[in-house]
């Protein structure tokens, strides 16, 4: 599942200024990561996802789905954590490790949480002002922007493709031929990248573009009572990890 | 050249690099202030006029003359013919460049080097304009086709252009967008733009345009006022063109009208005249 697909434009922080959002994520960011404390991890997990909720204004199923996958994928790497081998004891789960697979699968589901609450309240070109404001060079930013842009484009130029292929039962035609049409198939996605970009290139000529992707910005006010609630939030896992 | 005419074309030619001649020895005067339809077959050249016309392609023989003044093609001459020549391109998808609608709009606002206050003053006007408020934060590649179209739309008008050249501005559209776009059309028609648009659509190209070219392989076969452009069956079908329906009904039932209408409306109300006599 995209995060894109998920993202809701009308969340509660759409007219906030990005300094105010990032007071929000960058102190949970760095809490989580200092802290040792796995109850304070799940703390801050559960307050992120109850942000993510009521914020960034997105439903428990689509959270749920969400964070499905890297939960799997780190409940996998965590559980294999907890077994320990030796020749004279065999295979078993030593305190340690059982401690160290908790610590880590907390302490990820934390971040990931952060990392979810950021992206779902960000649109891709705030996340590009970060980039600028952390001085990242520019050729990385407008990479980091046509890649995004790309993306969608080129899936949806492969499904267009894929269904035309089946129409012609270009699926249905062994294994080996599968592979090769699924083969000719990327071929031509990225052949038909290459003349989307000549026609992107000929776009921006015709809108006085030259290769530099730089755009304004809604410019949002930010005053003291803006940052009430973010700094609130703040306090209440500093609170947390005080008191846990 | 005529004084009333914003682009006038002087004997231009214009191969591809692969060799294939696009257009042929091409004169014509495209009219101030007009509605022009530009109409022809596939490949009979009308794309690449409209590059032609936007300084992206450059003559390999002839000349352009903008306002009288010939084209130049150094850098500062081509900023200044492109914040006059707005160009839209059929195919919105490889127009929308930017990761949001508000972002896409002050892309070509931002090339013509305005203040950034500025530049979120036209904005601000232009969303309200488009019915784009509501998406302003959206990803053009999430909208709709015909939000899509609004969009560049928007994107190209926004720089205030003389001359707005859309090709196919109704393609992949619903009855309903589409009139929405030609609304659009008329309404910055009236207030003294030139439109130029490039069809295959005979029938909306005589209800809406002032002016018709027809292009057949690279060459103008006709131009001029709808009514007699399209009352020559001939022409049309050698640039595989066919007569508007109006003309053809008409025709087809020999009315003789001086007035021949340009819409249904009024078709309905000639045959309703001719059927109480």
């Amino acid at each position: 599942m995209l995060i894109e697909s998920v993202y809701n434009y009308k969340h509660r922080l759409v007219d906030a200024h990005f300094l105010v959002k990032i007071v929000y994520v960058l102190p949970a960011f760095v809490l989580v990561l200092i802290s040792e404390n796995t109850a304070f991890h799940g703390f801050a997990f559960c307050l992120i996802f109850i942000a993510c909720k009521y914020i960034a204004k997105v439903p428990i199923f689509h959270l749920l789905k969400l964070f499905s996958v890297p939960f799997l994928f780190i409940f996998i790497g965590c559980f294999t954590l907890l077994f320990s081998f030796d020749k004279i004891h065999g295979i078993g789960i030593l305190d340690d490790s059982y401690f160290l697979g908790i610590a880590i699968f907390t302490k990820s589901m934390a971040l990931i949480s952060v990392m979810y609450f950021f992206l779902l309240t960000h649109t891709i070109s705030e996340i590009s002002k970060y980039m600028y404001a952390c001085k990242v060079p520019s050729l990385f930013i407008e990479l980091f922007v046509l890649t995004y842009k790309f993306i969608y484009l080129l899936s949806d130029t492969a499904k267009s493709m894929q269904i035309a292929q089946k129409c012609r039962m270009g699926d249905q035609q062994g294994y080996l031929n599968t592979v090769r049409n699924y083969g000719l198939l990327f071929s031509m996605v990225f052949r038909h990248a290459m003349l989307q970009t000549e026609q992107l290139e000929i776009a921006m000529s015709a809108r006085l573009g030259s290769n530099n992707f730089v755009f304004v910005q809604e410019k949002h006010a930010y005053s003291f009572m803006n940052l009430l609630a973010p700094i609130l939030f703040v306090l209440l896992l500093i609170t947390a990890l005080l008191l846990l | 050249m005529k004084e009333d005419t914003i682009v006038c074309f002087e004997n231009v030619s214009f191969s591809y690099p692969s060799g294939s001649l696009a257009i042929e020895s091409l004169n014509v005067n495209l009219p101030k202030g007009k509605k022009i339809a530009l109409l022809g077959g596939n490949g009979a050249g009308k794309s690449t006029l409209m590059l032609l016309l936007n300084g992206i392609l450059k003559p390999s023989k002839g000349q352009l003359l903008y306002n009288g003044e010939s084209y130049n093609y150094n850098a500062k001459a081509l900023r200044t013919l492109r914040s006059n020549v707005g160009l839209l391109f059929p195919e919105p998808d490889y127009q929308l460049i930017a990761p949001t609608v508000y972002e896409e709009i002050s892309f070509g606002l931002l090339n013509q080097v305005k203040e950034p206050e500025e530049i979120r003053k036209i904005i601000a006007k232009v969303l309200v304009d488009f019915s784009l408020v509501e998406l302003k934060d959206r990803p053009p590649h999430q909208l709709s086709t015909g939000q899509k179209k609004r969009l560049c739309l928007a994107a190209v008008l926004a720089m205030e252009p003389e001359l707005i050249v859309c090709d196919e501005p109704a393609a992949n559209l619903d009855p309903m967008y589409a009139d929405k776009i030609f609304n659009y059309l008329n309404t910055l028609n009236k207030k003294g733009k030139t439109i130029l648009i490039a069809t295959h659509d005979v029938n909306q190209a005589y209800e809406w345009a002032d002016f018709i070219v027809i292009l057949n392989e690279g060459k103008v076969l006709t131009s001029g006022g709808p009514e007699t452009v399209f009352n020559c069956e001939n022409t049309l079908k050698q640039a595989n063109l066919k007569q508007p329906t109006i003309i053809n009904i008409i025709n087809s039932l020999g009315l003789d009208s001086v007035n021949v209408p340009r819409n249904i409306d009024g078709l309905n109300a000639l045959l309703k005249g001719r059927l109480s006599k």
